[in-house]
């Protein structure tokens, strides 16, 4: 590493984030700022029925030529999704309706016109002939008694049935304490603040069709849509500029994108669809919508010997390339036993087909589900047992002593001390005065609970998990290109993208450490397939490990190099060149890295024999072990709730994580906040409703309720470190990990409040009615 | 998501606009501060023929108080009602509401008339002006007339309103020595539309209920008066019994719809609770004054 002793731009500096200056001006550029002569925009006509035959379509007379169908796409390939999964059955998803219509808002046509309102127009116009038939719209239903069948050659409304299971859990069955609940997570949207977007033209010059769209990964969505465009990845570039938000519900190619795109093709004209609201919260993908049936076998103590589980998960109407809906299930399976040494455990999970649009994936992906399940589940032996879910929750603990530990589901927790984030959390909202305070009476006529909740997030996995999973693409290294300018400028070219995470200052703090250039003389590029070389994107908690590698070992090559340039005309050897503050020094003298670069590019005379010219060096990384590390967290809520009204108000909440070395702390802060906010619209206000027909009753932000500012309190967060002993500067993921612990913690919190009464919160989104219901139901209401 | 094609006029004088609404009528939208409207147009729940933007009368803006009635024009923003010193002054239930109402953005845009001419059920201003027994003021190129607000809300997004008629103001009586307000609502979020609500204008002496006007809202078709819940506690003593009272008689005033937050009996429920807490405040008000 160069020599920067002191924090100033390197990893683990809290430096402002370089993104900010435009982005807080507004000067960001997004793909509706994308303004190209003679634009032509989309308008769908979307099912308005979730499940039926669909006959023919009504065009009126003269408008034929602005109207696209499944019929005009015939040089598109359906998405046929295949995992390596044995028993997962594939189905043809075209981008428009042929013979079915499967959800409601499925697109069936793209109507054109020279605005958004004239394209409105004629979509108005059209008419579908839909048969109805009857809806699927709950997914245990749908797999037990199905009235109806989604794809008719399965014969059935599964995608995969799988059985995850580790040690024995026949050998615990005669355990004295046996708890069986119930919970259900509900569905939700995404909902980023930027819907989805997509502009194609065709480039005569460059002979290419140039996509700009708001994707968190713009190298696989080329590869996807090369196979459905049947168009070769030289004549695609895909342009991702600023994107208002992704979360996961920019990570899968939809029906929406290969549609412009092929118009686009058979115009040759400039064409783009923005993504309304509506569209968003009607045939976006959403996210959660788990079922469990949780049976945990526990001591009198309340150990837990086993956990005997059953998974729903419904997955909606059709599976997203690249990977499909599988990896929801398998994950939540895997992760049920959370961060505890639980060692018999079996899940039967079910991926299930339904009249509902199909499942993305979003923040947390699966753990919200599952830390929901077993966290709720290790109050409930708590309770029990006569002992404080605290206290069982520590116990059941894997101890850092026992670290590395591999968990039943397979997990292999890599280090770090879980205890100690619970009692850590328990302190910063202040447990034990809020135990002394349930004894009396309170002051506002509201009833006060405390809740726990915790868990382990794998991030910056590699080959090893995904191969694992089944997935069909292996996204386990990243791949970076650093290049020194002849003025000794630094460019980072990276196949990540940064929309929110702020990877444009920490990738440069990572080069900064590597070379000592100044983070002002660096620029971070991504989101331009025609620029960076292949990399897979930003998900899965993975850029700042993955990409982050990568650009120290690009840079590391680079500083080899500057290292023998350098030697020759300081007179020393390699080894005794160090860099700092933007120069090569030994102990003779110095020479400025500039210098260094002006001689690479344009005095060739300068450079010691063997050396070629030019800065550049393009690296990838993949962490030493490809299984994961674990960053893991507490979170503490305290809610006050009006047992009258049903009112909740989340009047404390704090989180004690352990995300390894960091590389700036600010931003890592800014990420647990975020996350958090999303975790309290699961657990409190977000759920995309359905009645049983199918139709969806969410579809405006007035009925699709996100947090906002006034009910987001002030988050504390305290931070633990233990650095990870296989990735490059002992950093882990964190981006996912706010949103995966609130639903648990604040449903901990609820029943804690109404503990006397045994009163249970086991499904989100606790809103007024839920938690009315809950105080009606309990046993000594 | 964007509007259908229609045709725009602005309206430069009362005088127009009314000319404009006595030829187009039900095919007509008046546009003021377009907080629902917009968004209805967007979602081409509503197409009509002819959008008349008023935003440019003035003379429909502003308050003053006038015979012991505050007078808020039709155009009068939220936002000047919410910091007016005349509202706040004297009709304190409604400078009470005013922070309910959505939130900052749409306070300073829509208006006090757009809100009552609308009658969402859920509003908040329609039931304090019926619990405060206000006049409404329409003028079409007939002529000018005053609807009492109790006559004014006839269903779901219906009014008194002829499709001619433009509302010019709405006049509401000073609140009086010996009487005092209370308003409450619930909501999932702040600022939220309500999912139960009441505004409690009582005269009391902070022992006995004389008599009040409690209006509901985001419960019936409009905002409704509950004369039974009134009546169960009119000349009694202020006590727990009187509460309970007043929340059991409620049955024979609401029949709440259901909607997405919940059923007709959870709603009924809440109404209820807001019932005996809205009460308690106003005894708490008179005691206090």
């Amino acid at each position: 590493m160069a020599n920067s002793e002191d924090k100033g731009f390197g990893v683990g500096a809290a430096l402002p984030r370089k993104e900010d200056k435009r982005l807080l001006r507004g000067k960001g550029m997004y793909v509706a700022d994308v303004d190209i002569p003679g634009t032509l925009d989309v308008a769908f006509l979307r099912s308005a029925h979730a499940h039926g035959r669909l006959g023919g379509i009504e065009i009126p007379e003269g408008m034929e030529d602005r109207v696209y169908t499944a019929a005009d796409l015939t040089r598109v390939n359906p998405v046929r999704v295949e995992p390596s999964v044995p028993g997962f059955k594939p189905a043809d998803h075209h981008p428009l309706a042929t013979d079915k219509v499967r959800f409601a808002g499925e697109c069936i046509a793209a109507c054109l016109g020279a605005n958004r309102a004239e394209a409105e127009d004629l979509a108005d116009a059209l008419i579908a002939d839909i048969e109805e038939l009857p809806a699927l719209h709950d997914p245990v239903a749908a797999r037990e008694d199905p009235p109806a069948l989604l794809h008719e050659e399965w014969g059935d409304n599964v995608y995969v049935q799988l059985d995850i299971s580790g040690g024995d859990i026949d050998s615990v069955r005669d355990a004295p304490i046996v708890v069986t609940r119930d919970y259900r997570m509900n569905r939700q949207s995404i909902a980023p603040l930027e819907p989805r977007a997509v502009l194609a033209h065709w480039d005569a010059r460059a002979e290419e069709l140039v996509v700009y769209l708001s994707t968190q990964i713009p190298h696989l969505m080329r590869t996807g849509l090369s196979q459905m465009l049947n168009l070769p990845s030289h004549q695609l570039r895909i342009i991702a500029p600023d994107v208002g938000g992704g979360f996961g519900g920019k990570a899968r190619l939809m029906p929406e994108e290969i549609v412009v795109c092929a118009i686009a093709l058979d115009t040759g004209k400039p064409v783009r669809w923005l993504e309304d609201r509506r569209e968003h919260l009607m045939a976006a993908p959403q996210a959660r919508e788990h079922i469990y049936r949780v049976t945990a076998y526990a001591d009198s103590d309340g150990i837990i010997q086993g956990i005997d589980a059953e998974l729903t998960v419904n997955a909606g109407a059709y599976a997203l390339w690249h990977s499909g809906p599988f990896m929801e299930t398998g994950m939540a399976a895997r992760n049920l036993t959370g961060p505890y040494h639980i060692e018999n455990m079996r899940c039967r999970t079910w991926t299930v087909a339904t009249n509902k649009p199909p499942l993305g994936v979003y923040r947390g992906v699966a753990r919200p589900g599952a830390c929901f399940a077993i966290e709720r589940t290790i109050d409930a032996v708590a309770r029990a047992v006569g002992r404080d879910p605290l206290d069982v929750r520590m116990a059941n603990m894997v101890p850092a002593e026992q670290m590395p530990y591999e968990a039943v589901g397979g997990m292999k927790f890599d280090n770090g001390d879980y205890p100690e984030s619970v009692r850590r959390a328990a302190e910063m909202v202040g447990y034990d005065d809020i135990r002394a305070q349930q004894g009396g009476t309170a002051v506002d006529g509201r009833v006060w609970g405390v809740g726990l909740s915790s868990y382990t997030e794998q991030t910056a996995h590699g080959a090893a998990e995904w191969t694992r999973r089944g997935s069909p693409i292996i996204p386990g290294y990243e791949s970076a290109t650093a290049r020194i300018n002849p003025d000794g400028t630094l460019v980072l070219l990276v196949g990540i993208h940064s929309h929110g995470q702020g990877m444009e200052t920490t990738l440069a703090q990572v080069a900064h450490e590597e070379l000592s250039i100044h983070p002002d003389a660096i620029t971070v590029k991504f989101g331009d397939t025609a620029i960076s070389p292949f990399g897979f994107g930003t998900f899965a908690s993975r850029s700042m490990v993955m990409s982050g590698g990568a650009v120290s070992n690009a840079c590391i090559v680079l500083r080899e190099k500057l290292a023998a340039i350098a030697a020759h005309h300081l007179q020393c050897t390699t080894e005794q060149v160090r860099f700092a503050d933007g120069e090569a020094q030994s102990d003779g003298g110095s020479i400025p890295i500039a210098e260094l670069a002006r001689i690479a590019h344009l005095r060739q005379d300068g450079l010691p024999d063997g050396v070629d010219p030019t800065l550049d060096a393009t690296a990838t990384y993949e962490p030493d072990e490809s299984t994961g590390v674990f960053s893991y967290a507490t979170h503490a809520a305290v809610v006050a709730v009006d047992p009258h009204s049903g009112a909740v108000e989340l009047v404390d909440y704090a989180v004690v994580e352990d995300c390894g070395n960091v590389v700036n702390p600010m931003i890592v802060d800014g990420q647990i906040v975020g996350g958090v906010a999303q975790g309290i619209g699961t657990a409190l206000y977000e759920e995309s409703v359905y009645d049983t027909n199918g139709q969806p009753l969410s579809t405006t932000f007035a009925d699709y309720l996100l947090p906002g500012a006034t009910e987001i309190p002030d988050i504390k967060i305290g931070h633990m470190v233990t650095p990870a002993t296989f990735t490059r500067f002992g950093l882990k993921g964190m981006g996912e990990g706010g949103a995966i612990a609130p639903p648990a913690a604040i449903g901990n919190a609820l029943s804690d409040a109404f503990a006397a009464i045994g009163a249970e919160f086991n499904e989100t989104p606790y809103t007024p009615r839920r938690v009315l219901d809950a105080l009606e139901r309990a046993p000594k209401a | 998501m964007k509007a259908p094609k229609m045709t725009y006029a602005r309206a430069d004088s009362v005088a127009q606009a009314l000319a404009l609404l006595a030829e187009h009528g039900d095919g007509a939208n008046v546009l003021a501060g377009g907080q629902s409207l917009m968004p209805t147009l967007n979602m081409r729940l509503s197409k009509p023929d002819l959008l008349i933007d008023i935003n440019r009368l003035e003379d429909l803006a502003g308050i003053s108080v006038e015979d012991d009635a505050v007078r808020i024009g039709a155009l009068t923003r939220h936002a000047a009602v919410q910091r007016s010193p005349i509202v706040a002054e004297h009709l304190p239930l409604i400078a009470e509401a005013m922070p309910h109402v959505a939130h900052v953005a749409v306070r300073n845009r829509g208006t006090f008339g757009g809100s009552i001419a609308l009658a969402d059920p859920a509003a908040e201003l329609p039931a304090c002006i019926l619990a405060l027994g206000a006049t409404i003021t329409v003028e079409s190129v007939r002529g000018r007339r005053d609807i009492a607000a109790a006559d004014f809300f006839k269903g779901l997004f219906e009014t008194e309103r002829q499709p001619d008629e433009l509302l010019i103001e709405i006049r509401i009586p000073c609140q009086r020595p010996g009487t005092v307000h209370a308003f409450m609502e619930l909501s999932r979020r702040q600022g939220d539309f309500a999912i139960a609500g009441v505004a409690c204008a009582a005269e009391t002496d902070g022992e006995t209920v004389t008599d009040a006007k409690l209006v509901y809202f985001a419960s019936e078709d409009r905002p409704t008066l509950a004369a039974n819940a009134v009546a169960a506690i009119a000349g009694k003593v202020w006590s727990d019994e009187s509460r309970s009272a007043a929340m059991a008689a409620l049955s024979e005033d609401l029949d709440p719809m259901d909607n997405l937050q919940g059923s007709a009996a959870f709603k009924l429920h809440l109404q209820r609770v807001l019932t005996g807490r809205v009460l308690d405040q106003a005894i708490e008000r008179a005691r206090a004054a």
